[in-house]
């Protein structure tokens, strides 16, 4: 691909943002207006940031936003890796803090949370405090119902963002290929071809998830890790399919014959997962694109994205998630406490990260510092964030930004440092979105179940995840034969998953039968 | 003997005056006692009230006084599901196993170093012995999994034997066999020191009226010092199989993975799992529950055993 075609990509994605982006309402004026300007935050805490913070309360961006807002927001961290348990305890403590970001951590969502009476119903705020947010979900039907609960409240501040296409892909080594003379696969029998020959290299084919589902190589056959739709827009539990089956056996196959790493079950950090990539231990490897490149290029070697391997050429996928649309999604959800003695300023202090000045924070940096914007409202990063020589390029989006955070986003493709770093990096990510095989429709939104439903379904999942996982494994391994797996199935509906899949079904009409924007 | 109540009226005023004149002849003892007692009481008793949320659809936000009850609901749920058999299973024989080759192991040890007359070297191997106890417990699992991988030190050992090279640790019937070996190897140094002090303080006598007698080193030991030994093995034993359903969930996270759920998942692990990754409190509660009432009952039968065929009890 050209490096002029790749421009005007990403700049169509800009322009078609910008464009998506509502208007500042502005009804709010900062800094707040309150008689306590006091706030507490619990947040997740990256690990990248943790090299160079004690917490959040050090952090540039957040100190800034304070002195905007008026507020004096101190954040609690939590480690990532155990996040869902420090909220679980959090809760049973008792005293929550006034804002936290439980992501998709806390059991049956937001809609649980509240119906509950631990997380304030925000519908009668968001008009009047939060007015920006309420412009960005309203500004289509899809985008209100993906923020709103089953009864259409306005439970949580959501991460708004239009995607470019999805940047997990599988990568390989240039060096790798040039050495052993590799095409781009295109279909798994390519891939075979090129796992064979990394073999007799003396080289593993590929690295999969530690659980052994790796959605890439479920695609082509009509089905995806966990909730989604079958061809005919009916919801489907992707292991509950006799297309998994045939997966199964595409991975029994390969890990029989070496082309799997035979350690991939083992628990390893994204660190140690990389080393193997870089080491040349596995030849491909599922990651972001752009931190295959980085991690790569840190050893001195060059990583090329893979398109989506398919049975056969030109074969239609359905799970990519391209939006071209700003929407909400439950990622970074954002719940105030019910108990917070300042719900309206909490609303309004999140409301600030909708903004543009918020958002132009979160997604840039501090302007005429780490990026600068021409006449014409262009936005170009200064090389204090890109060469900046006490950070490395992949270090710099988690401490000179707010990049997992509730917030009018803008794609990585526009402002992911370790993306537009280079027109290398760049053209990488970008090189497959024109494959036109490739949409979203099997793909379930991310929607607001009621709790009532949301708990009785994880009731039901608990123990079936449990069994997915280690009947996955087996068969993958050759511990269970592939002739067992009709009783595996039986097995899922003996444990319920029928009800599940009912449930969910039930849900996802609903989602599509809710009101849209209220007039 | 059965006491009538009048008995028991003359004893408890004779206890509480001996309890006086205790208190009055050492009270520095019973004050160093008052933190022991804090702890039980902060962290072992009061707690135990919460164990009322295992009858409750336990939700934070409503407390124990809001939530709702459900009666032995969380129970037959757990034990009408498809891993409670497997979870007591792999937990007793965890433990069992344990105890039989875990539990001798350090008392051999003792044994073995008790004989050991090269004094320096004696101190140098105790002191090998004792050093993997001083490693944190996810390094020593961190050196399990890499020992234990397709390409490891154990793997290629057995390779050499004709083994195929595989991760030892995604084969469900190697696992206990790593649990186990590796917590002899970790705990063998260090729980043999308390045998090897009771050891040094046998009466020398005996050992000069054996030589009389002509026994050899091997005599010695069954006559003398394992019978030195007895009581507290006992009371060892006692403690451990009053917690052979407790068999910690940390090695076993550290781990375990779902291919080996079938001989590595244990009522602990379970329990941390759904407790708190799931955040299921009450259901959590409710297998935690059943786990504690079994290692009470089997303390209670230790305990009459020891008393019965050994002559050593704690009551």
């Amino acid at each position: 691909m050209s490096k002029k075609r790749t421009l005007f990509k990403v700049l169509s994605i800009a322009l078609m943002c910008a464009m998506l982006f509502p208007l500042t309402a502005g009804a709010v004026s900062y800094p707040i207006e309150t008689d306590d300007h006091g706030l507490s935050y619990w947040l997740p805490m990256q690990p990248i940031a943790s090299k160079y913070l004690a917490s959040y309360n050090e952090h540039m961006i957040f100190k800034i936003i304070n002195e905007n807002t008026g507020m004096n927001v101190n954040f609690l961290n939590a480690s990532t890796a155990d996040a869902a348990t420090q909220l679980g305890l959090l809760v049973a403590g008792g005293e929550l803090p006034d804002i936290l970001q439980i992501r998709t951590l806390y059991p049956g969502g937001a809609a649980a949370g509240v119906s509950e009476g631990i997380f304030a119903d925000l519908t009668p705020y968001i008009k009047e405090f939060a007015p920006d947010y309420y412009a960005a979900i309203t500004t289509s039907d899809l985008a209100y119902r993906l923020a709103t609960d089953s009864q259409g409240r306005i439970l949580a501040f959501h991460i708004i963002k239009a995607t470019a296409p999805a940047f997990n892909r599988m990568n390989y080594l240039q060096e790798v290929m040039d050495d052993l003379q590799l095409d781009i696969p295109a279909t798994i029998a390519d891939c075979e071809e090129d796992f064979e020959a990394m073999k007799q290299k003396g080289m593993s084919g590929v690295l999969i998830n530690a659980n052994g589902q790796q959605d890439i190589f479920m695609w082509p056959f009509g089905i995806t890790p966990g909730w989604c739709l079958d061809e005919n827009g009916t919801v489907q539990y992707g292991q509950y399919t006799q297309s998994y089956k045939d997966y199964l056996t595409l991975m029994n196959k390969w890990y029989s014959a070496g082309y799997i790493y035979k350690d991939f079950m083992s628990s390893m950090t994204d660190a140690e997962r990389r080393a193997l990539f870089t080491n040349k231990v596995v030849g491909m490897f599922p990651d972001a694109v752009d931190l295959a490149n980085s991690a790569a290029a840190a050893s001195g070697l060059n990583s090329q994205p893979l398109p989506y391997v398919r049975l056969t050429d030109g074969q239609a996928l359905h799970f990519e998630v391209t939006n071209a649309q700003a929407l909400p999604e439950p990622s970074m959800a954002t719940v105030v406490s019910a108990a917070s003695k300042n719900i309206e300023a909490a609303v309004q202090y999140l409301n600030y990260y909708y903004t543009k000045a918020g958002a132009d924070l979160c997604n840039w940096g501090v302007k005429d510092v780490y990026y600068t914007e021409d006449a014409n409202g262009v936005k170009t990063f200064t090389d204090m964030m890109l060469n900046n020589p006490d950070m490395p390029l992949g270090d710099v989006q988690m401490n000179f930004k707010l990049h997992l955070q509730a917030k009018l986003a803008e794609p990585d493709v526009v402002c992911n440092p370790n993306v537009v770093a280079n027109e290398v990096a760049l053209e990488k990510r970008m090189r497959y979105s024109d494959d036109t095989a490739i949409d979203g429709k099997q793909v379930l939104p991310a929607m607001e179940m009621n709790p009532e439903a949301s708990e009785a379904r994880s009731d039901i999942m608990t123990d079936i995840n449990t069994y997915v996982d280690e009947m996955t494994l087996q068969f993958i391994i050759g511990l269970k034969s592939l002739d067992e797996f009709d009783n595996y199935l039986a097995q899922l509906k003996s444990m319920g998953i029928e009800d599940a899949i009912a449930i969910t079904q039930e849900q996802y009409d609903a989602f599509m039968n809710k009101p849209g924007i209220p007039n | 003997m059965q006491t009538t109540p009048q008995a028991d009226l003359r004893v408890k005023p004779g206890m509480l005056f001996r309890f006086r004149r205790d208190l009055k002849r050492h009270p520095m003892v019973y004050v160093m006692l008052v933190p022991v007692l804090a702890y039980y009481i902060i962290f072992h008793y009061l707690p135990m009230f919460g164990v009322v949320i295992a009858f409750q659809n336990y939700k934070p936000a409503k407390g124990i006084d809001g939530s709702d009850w459900v009666g032995l609901k969380n129970f037959i749920t757990f034990f009408n599901g498809p891993y409670a058999g497997r979870l007591i299973r792999n937990t007793i024989l965890l433990s069992a196993y344990q105890i039989l080759l875990g539990f001798p192991a350090p008392v051999l040890l003792a044994l073995a170093f008790n004989e050991m007359r090269g004094r320096r070297y004696k101190s140098l191997c105790q002191t090998l012995s004792y050093m993997p106890h001083f490693v944190s417990l996810v390094v020593i699992c961190g050196i399990i999994r890499t020992f234990s991988s397709s390409t490891g030190l154990i793997t290629v050992i057995m390779s050499w034997f004709g083994h195929e090279p595989m991760n030892l640790l995604a084969q469900p019937h190697y696992y206990r066999a790593i649990y186990i070996l590796s917590g002899i190897w970790q705990q063998i140094g260090w729980g043999s020191i308390i045998y090897l002090a009771t050891l040094s303080g046998v009466d020398q006598s005996l050992f000069e009226a054996a030589d009389l007698d002509g026994a050899n080193r091997l005599q010695k030991i069954i006559h003398i010092n394992l019978p030195v030994l007895v009581p507290i093995i006992a009371v060892q034993l006692i403690m451990r199989v009053g917690n052979i359903m407790s068999e910690g969930a940390d090695k076993t996270i550290l781990l375990y993975s779902p291919v080996t759920y079938e001989t590595s998942d244990i009522i602990s692990s379970y329990v941390y799992r759904i407790g708190l990754e799931k955040q299921s409190y009450s259901t959590a509660s409710s297998v935690g529950l059943f786990n504690s009432l079994i290692n009470m009952g089997l303390v209670i039968f230790a305990n009459w055993f020891s008393r019965t065929y050994v002559k050593e009890s704690l009551w």
